[in-house]
């Protein structure tokens, strides 16, 4: 309930609006959350300053961020600067206030992000550079540039990121987007090998292979994670008609071996299965257990077939595998994924 | 000669206290009793001493033994940690934690019964703590009594095999030394040339190592190898 009296004193009543965007008790359920008028934010911050006593029970974090979604006034900003700087308030209302700021007039915003930039709290310092993320400019930058040894793993990440986009806006030569989000990608060699290697990896199948009758002239080999995968064809693939088996039907088109270090025999690690479709040939590659590992398609493109794969389900390591296929060639590309990879999948302790 | 009180090695070697249990805290051996003499005294020397451990992996074990695994079968594994202890003592290494851990069968996902490329899909997809070298028990090797790769990772992130992947197989002697030789590839032995080394014999070239129950030495050269690998840990 507003103190009717408190309020009109100062000049102003607050508005059932306020009171809705700032109660403990009271909650509107609102798609665009809705902005106070100028009558309505002079309440709010005398209230917040505690200059007007609280015409209901506050939930401090919706009323800073009325006041952050309905003013960018020097004033809110400073008040706003002064919640996050304010440790009888609550973390979760200080951090809240750090990230609000980011909708606040930059310039002002980022003078007021940088001056509190020495909390000692790692959730509102956290915040603050999640802000000069999107608000920071040339002094933001060099501030952030100084800035060593900050914490957490997410907050070095948040910092990075911060540096990146703020470089983006005032020095985008001096930035590379990809070494700064670890996006690392590497070209894996694949090497067409001839029919004498064929047919020793043929003898050293150690394998069912499917029924299939294996071409004898044509395979790949690919070095990855220190062993080597042999891609053998399917024997129906024939140089000057590899096409012709690809678009007559489904087809095992392919086995992908693993052969290791030391050990003569190869086992079979993936299948490569295809289907025709309208513009050319859906490709999936799966493993034993029957999990697609990687799938995409073949496009009709001039001549041939342009190849296009990508990792789907579990598989940790991203992976991209293009080429083009035509009647005479078949020509291989793989890019695996060198950033962080997926986190794998823990067992379950046994009880004593 | 140190002291070998079980509550102080128990403190600082195992991180346990007392209310203890010799056998399953101590020792590890949470499957209840096998038909092995253990001592106390050697066992305590061998984990303050420089150590590793080892983080069990049954795969497609369930806790009521509904799964692929038996109470016999999991008494022959431990028993074959035991025997592999005795291995690696002497040279001076002891097998200090064991992590027992479990893949549900719903979750087993087809690696109960693997090869060589299975048994790098099964531990590129699952993996124990890096605290421990992953040992994974399968129904089945198809193609070898065990994989695992030469000079293995101590971060088990790294791509490619990260653990040792076992069949349960034959005698508690012929499981402990197939352990001790795929768990002896982990920590960076080649295969010995020798069917009396734990590192085994492949003198036909095709990469597997023909072992058996007498597969039993080591030598001191084996022994600085394995001290050198990056899972082995400093005395406690």
């Amino acid at each position: 309930m507003a103190n009717k009296e408190d309020s009109e004193a100062l000049g102003s009543k607050p508005s059932t609006e306020l009171l809705d965007a700032i109660s403990a008790n009271r909650f509107g359920c609102f798609v665009d959350l809705p902005r106070l008028t100028d009558a309505d934010v002079s309440v709010l911050q005398r209230i917040l300053k505690g200059t007007e006593k609280e015409p209901v029970p506050l939930d401090r974090k919706r009323a800073i961020a009325a006041l952050a979604r309905s003013s960018g006034s020097p004033d809110a900003v400073l008040l706003l600067s002064d919640v996050v700087a304010s440790t009888n308030e609550s973390q979760r209302v200080r951090a809240t206030a750090a990230r609000l700021l980011s909708v606040s007039p930059p310039a002002l915003a980022e003078r007021a992000l940088l001056s509190n930039l020495a909390v000692d709290d790692e959730a509102v310092r956290t915040e603050l550079i999640a802000s000069l993320r999107v608000v920071g400019g040339v002094d933001a930058l060099q501030t952030l540039a100084s800035l060593a040894d900050v914490g957490s793993d997410a907050l070095r990440r948040q910092l990075e990121f911060a540096r990146l986009m703020i470089g983006l806006r005032v020095a985008p030569s001096k930035v590379n987007s990809g070494r700064t989000l670890g996006v690392i990608w590497e070209a894996l060699k694949v090497v067409p090998i001839d029919s004498v290697r064929v047919r020793e990896h043929l003898h050293a199948l150690h394998d069912s292979s499917y029924g299939v009758e294996l071409s004898s002239e044509v395979g790949f080999e690919i070095e990855c994670s220190g062993a080597t995968h042999v891609v053998l064809l399917n024997a129906a693939f024939e140089r000057g008609a590899f096409l012709r088996p690809l678009r007559s039907g489904n087809a095992i088109a392919a086995l992908v071996v693993l052969a290791e270090k030391g050990v003569a025999h190869l086992t079979v690690r993936y299948v490569v299965l295809t289907s025709p479709v309208a513009d050319g040939v859906s490709v999936i590659v799966a493993r034993g257990s029957g999990e697609a590992v990687y799938s995409g398609d073949a496009i009709a493109d001039g001549a041939g077939l342009r190849l296009q794969l990508r990792d789907v389900g579990r598989e940790r390591v991203p992976t991209e595998i293009g080429g083009m296929i035509t009647e005479d060639t078949v020509q291989l590309e793989l890019r695996v994924w060198r950033g962080a990879a997926r986190p794998k999948r823990r067992p379950l302790a046994i009880p004593r | 000669m140190a002291n070998l009180s079980i509550r102080s090695i128990a403190n600082s070697c195992l991180d346990v206290d007392p209310p203890l249990s010799v056998r399953r805290d101590v020792f590890g051996y949470i499957w209840g009793t096998m038909n092995r003499a253990l001592s106390v005294k050697s066992h305590l020397q061998r984990i303050k001493g420089t150590s590793h451990n080892l983080c069990l992996i049954l795969v497609g074990h369930e806790n009521d033994f509904s799964g692929q695994f038996d109470v016999a079968d999991t008494r022959r594994m431990q028993a074959g940690v035991d025997v592999m202890r005795e291995l690696y003592a002497q040279v001076g290494i002891g097998v200090r934690k064991l992590y027992w851990t479990r893949i549900p069968l719903a979750d087993a996902n087809g690696h109960t019964i693997v090869n060589a490329a299975g048994a790098t899909d099964l531990t590129e997809e699952w993996s124990g703590d890096n605290d421990g070298i992953d040992v994974f028990f399968v129904t089945s090797v198809t193609d070898a009594g065990g994989w695992s790769v030469r000079n293995g990772p101590c971060d088990k992130d790294a791509q490619g095999r990260t653990g040792a992947v076992l069949e349960l197989m034959g005698s508690d002697q012929v499981m402990g030394v197939l352990m001790a030789h795929e768990v002896g590839h982990y920590l960076g032995l080649p295969h010995a040339g020798s069917l009396t080394n734990v590192m085994g014999d492949d003198s036909d070239g095709d990469g597997i190592g023909s072992i058996n129950a007498g597969s039993v030495d080591l030598t001191g050269a084996q022994g600085n190898t394995m001290q050198s690998h990056c899972s082995i840990q400093a005395a406690c």
